[in-house]
């Protein structure tokens, strides 16, 4: 962010613009009720963590990505973006997502650097809630944005579940949409002289161009398609049950329940609410 | 020492030179390698976007078969891989129940995940198991006046937490400490730590690559002769895609880029051949004299 002076930053120039992209408020579902919203426990827990954050923007400065490329919506804005598409009462998480996902810097700008889990305060983890972001868009909504971030996904999923470990020939073209789509052609023979200079250095043989070579293939692929077929998908977020370790885990406090932390309390593991 | 040894997906793939580099160097440091050859892709991330409790499944069963040999730890030779399955293990070994489910769905395979493996990153295992003293007395070939830039990446120095990295282990120096052990001097630059930019290269190839170019810029300019990674996928966003990657940024670049094995391996008396720098795409010419196999800092 520009700094202002001595260690103060314009937050309004870059912070704040961001949040703002991201509509960071609650979209009624109609009709609105007389009174309060009902909204089960269980359901809301899942955004506590995101609703952690106290806007200090230290993930914004922290951010790999936003160095290159300053248009990109960043790790504060999107775990904002999740405060809403996660909550239950929100009438447009697919627009939202949609939006996010077709953003050429939207939530597959994220390399995955960790910066922001490390530069944060608080727990929020931004990185973290950008993942939600995409398991949701790419999972539940299947929104096929034209960043290539679903179709590299499935493309990646796919590969393995093939061949149990990553043979990257097919997964280059199938994240373009596969051999035949117009787009993996343009981007192959862009690619064309790289490859070419592999293959020269020996660095790709033909044989490893063209064969699938893992030992157990098969049980890479029960495992696939026993958890992927599951009707809803199980995901456990430690911010929210905690470590089994953690000194107010330990036995001691069988005694009574009451002043223990409700973090204790959770289910081990929680189905992510579905759609 | 006895290892099961799991070398990832990219050290078999589009960099070939690493794995056999690695199999090369382990005999020289007495480490015997148990290759895992039935487990599976760490996810890399990509699964766990997708699916969370799939890739924790399919960590597990790498971790199940590592469990199952007679090694004393499981070694990676890949960061993502590091980063990967510790963020995947972390999260198993922090519930019983979650762990209990992701058991029964191993258990039709005969396997089972135990609490609390061991996984270490060959860079790892070289300061904290073999030793730095250890390793310097291996030295055949020092380094002398090599200027080394370490590349950490991401997967293996954040987030420190999860990754044990503390002052009695300050694994984000091992780098640093490696390169002085085998006789190089270290270039500090502006990337050490920063993001190659590989995962996005599918999606934001501008972002990707500027990324990479920049931190092969950074380093030029402050003088090194080449740089090490521990991370394959680093390997390829900056060599296989540096010439791509100086057209991004606008200039010349020409870094060669080495392995951590390969850099372990110059200095225990292997050839570069040896050691598969031949396949490189910026070929290390410039600090290594192929006729006599020996390190020459600047020579070209």
């Amino acid at each position: 962010m520009p700094v202002i002076r001595d260690l103060i930053v314009d937050m309004d120039a870059v912070h704040w613009k961001k949040v703002q992209r991201v509509t960071p408020w609650l979209i009624n579902k109609e009709p609105v009720p007389e009174r309060e919203y009902i909204v089960p426990h269980e359901n809301m827990v899942d955004v506590t963590q995101t609703m952690a954050c106290i806007q200090c923007g230290a993930c914004v400065s922290d951010c790999l990505s936003m160095e290159v490329d300053p248009q990109f919506i960043g790790p504060a804005a999107l775990a904002k973006a999740y405060r809403f598409v996660g909550d239950p009462r929100d009438a447009q998480p697919l627009e939202r997502l949609s939006d996010l996902a077709e953003d050429p810097h939207g939530i597959y700008d994220c390399t995955h650097c960790f910066n922001c889990i490390d530069a944060c305060p608080k727990g929020v983890d931004p990185m973290s809630q950008i993942m939600r972001l995409r398991r949701r868009a790419g999972s539940d909504y299947e929104i096929e944005d034209r960043n290539n971030g679903y179709r590299h996904e499935h493309a990646f999923v796919k590969n393995i579940r093939r061949n149990g470990i990553l043979h990257e020939p097919d997964l280059l073209a199938d994240s373009y949409g596969g051999k035949f789509n117009p787009n993996a052609g343009r981007e192959l023979v862009s690619g064309l002289p790289t490859a070419l200079k592999g293959l020269s250095r020996g660095k790709m043989t033909p044989k490893t161009m063209l064969l699938h070579t893992h030992k157990a293939p098969e049980e890479v692929r029960k495992l696939f398609d026993e958890i992927d077929g599951r009707a809803e998908r199980v995901e456990l977020n430690l911010y929210v049950t905690g470590y089994e370790d953690a000194p107010e885990n330990q036995p001691e406090e069988e005694a009574g329940a009451e002043g223990r932390e409700p973090s204790a309390e959770e289910p081990a593991s929680r189905p992510e609410e579905g759609q | 020492m006895k290892v099961a040894y799991w070398p990832g997906c990219v050290s078999r793939g589009f960099t070939p030179e690493l794995h056999g580099s690695m199999a090369k160097v382990a005999p020289l440091l007495d480490i015997e390698l148990i290759e895992l050859d039935r487990a599976n892709c760490c996810g890399a991330g990509v699964i766990a976007e997708h699916n969370q409790e799939l890739a924790d499944a399919l960590n597990a069963r790498t971790f199940a078969l590592a469990q199952q040999t007679d090694g004393e730890l499981m070694m990676n030779i890949c960061s993502t891989c590091q980063g990967a399955q510790s963020e995947c293990q972390e999260r198993l070994d922090a519930n019983a129940e979650y762990r209990e489910q992701i058991n029964a769905d191993l258990a039709e395979q005969g396997l089972r995940y135990e609490k609390g493996l061991t996984n270490k990153n060959f860079l790892w295992l070289l300061v904290e198991d073999i030793g730095l003293d250890e390793l310097r007395s291996r030295v055949k070939r020092p380094l002398s006046g090599l200027k080394v830039g370490p590349f950490y990446g991401c997967y293996i120095v954040r987030p420190v937490n999860r990754l044990g990295i503390d002052h009695e282990r300050p694994r984000d120096r091992y780098l640093h400490q490696v390169i002085e052990a085998l006789g190089g001097t270290v270039i500090d630059y502006a990337g050490v730590y920063k993001c190659c930019g590989f995962p996005i290269i599918t999606m934001n190839k501008e972002a990707s690559l500027t990324q990479a170019g920049r931190h092969l810029g950074d380093a030029i300019d402050a003088e090194a002769d080449c740089l090490v990674v521990p991370c394959p996928l680093c390997h390829l966003n900056l060599d296989l895609q540096q010439p791509v990657a100086a057209r991004t940024v606008g200039r010349e670049l020409g870094l060669p880029v080495l392995h951590l094995p390969q850099l372990v391996g110059l200095a225990l008396g292997l050839s570069p051949k040896e050691l598969g720098m031949n396949k490189h795409i910026v070929r290390p010419t410039s600090v290594i004299d192929w006729s006599t196999s020996v390190v020459a800092a600047s020579a070209g």
